[in-house]
């Protein structure tokens, strides 16, 4: 929560773990809803009262699974179905502005104290863009729209105290 | 993307260090602790495909290494020394078991994890005590469980269960003095 920003976010885990532990599969579901305080379309620049909440939500599906092959290493694969939507509506089709899916590797590694985790995710060219016809924003099946790049890295640190 | 970021997770993972063990007993400081007074004779052995499903498959738990290594010891009785999965690494044990298969005593050898070292409190082990294959040794059935080292007490439970399954497998045919 910020001066111009709400955000609400809830998050659904479901994990299960096989082969003493080593072998983990998890399911994320996480649902966002977002007000922004934005200036109105066309809005004087000079009027700092000419604003608006603009709505948005967003829901992603995150798969992944990971095996220890050898003492604090895990290596893993994630897949992420991202879709944003347009107002507070994150169950609704109709409402649909972006849908996009990423894949990639991960690899994990932690000790008594440290952990890191790095993941490498590419979308994939099975995006669409319901809010905008044109194929611009739509490029060889991924989407280039805000917050839908083309590769993502990712790099957790954590240290056990 | 600029490529050279592309460096930083690999940069990452090519710098942590290894984790410091933190050594609590050596296999022949816990073997002289858990059998005061008693010599040691090997009896090493490599678990042949069937022993090993038939340890799976009574004890309900996975073999990690098919390299056995236990001691039989002049004042009768068994030291066995194995280890099970942690949160992050292997937790190192041993159990000692009487000459009817029995556990006598367990001990954490070394322990590598940051949290779930209370595994290592004596009242914990000494559930385990008097024990043998015909017991339940199930984390919350005749084991209880420990808040915040509930992986730590399962796989251990898990191991010990493991054990004096195997003795019953493998070794009970050859406790005779």
């Amino acid at each position: 929560m910020g001066a111009g920003l709400r955000e609400l976010e809830s998050r659904l885990i479901v994990q299960k773990n096989f082969l003493d532990d080593r072998m983990v599969l998890a399911f994320n579901l996480t649902v966002t809803d977002d007000w922004r305080d934005v200036p109105r379309p066309g809005a004087n620049d000079n009027d700092p009262l000419d604003h608006a909440w603009l709505k948005q939500s967003g829901m992603n599906l995150g798969l992944a699974g990971s095996y220890r092959f050898t003492s604090g290493w895990s290596a893993g694969l994630e897949l992420q179905n991202e879709r944003g939507f347009e107002g507070i509506a994150p169950f609704s089709a109709s409402a649909r502005t972006d849908v996009a899916y990423y894949l990639g590797p991960s690899l994990h590694y932690a000790n008594q104290h440290l952990f890191v985790t790095a993941t490498y995710l590419e979308q994939l060219p099975l995006a669409s863009d319901y809010a905008h016809t044109s194929p611009d924003f739509v490029v060889d099946g991924r989407t280039y729209a805000a917050n839908f790049e083309r590769r993502r890295v990712r790099l957790k640190f954590g240290w056990y105290f | 993307m600029n490529s050279r970021f592309l460096l930083v997770p690999v940069a990452a993972v090519c710098w942590v260090q290894p984790s410091q063990a933190v050594v609590y007993m050596s296999v022949e400081q816990a073997q002289s602790a858990m059998f005061p007074g008693a010599t040691f004779a090997p009896e090493f052995r490599t678990l042949t495909p069937a022993q090993v499903s038939a340890i799976e498959k009574t004890s309900d738990t996975h073999v990690l290494d098919k390299q056995l290594r236990a001691w039989k010891a002049s004042t009768g009785g068994w030291f066995i020394a194995d280890q099970v999965v942690g949160k992050h690494d292997f937790i190192p044990f041993a159990v000692a078991l009487d000459d009817k298969g029995a556990v006598k005593a367990v001990e954490i050898l070394e322990y590598r994890e940051a949290y779930g070292g209370e595994v290592r409190n004596g009242p914990w082990r000494a559930q385990f005590v008097g024990k043998g294959h015909d017991a339940a040794l199930q984390l919350t059935r005749d084991i209880q469980n420990i808040s915040g080292a509930t992986l730590s007490s399962k796989h251990v439970t898990d191991g010990v269960r493991r054990l004096v399954t195997t003795y019953a497998v493998l070794l009970s045919g050859n406790s005779a003095q």
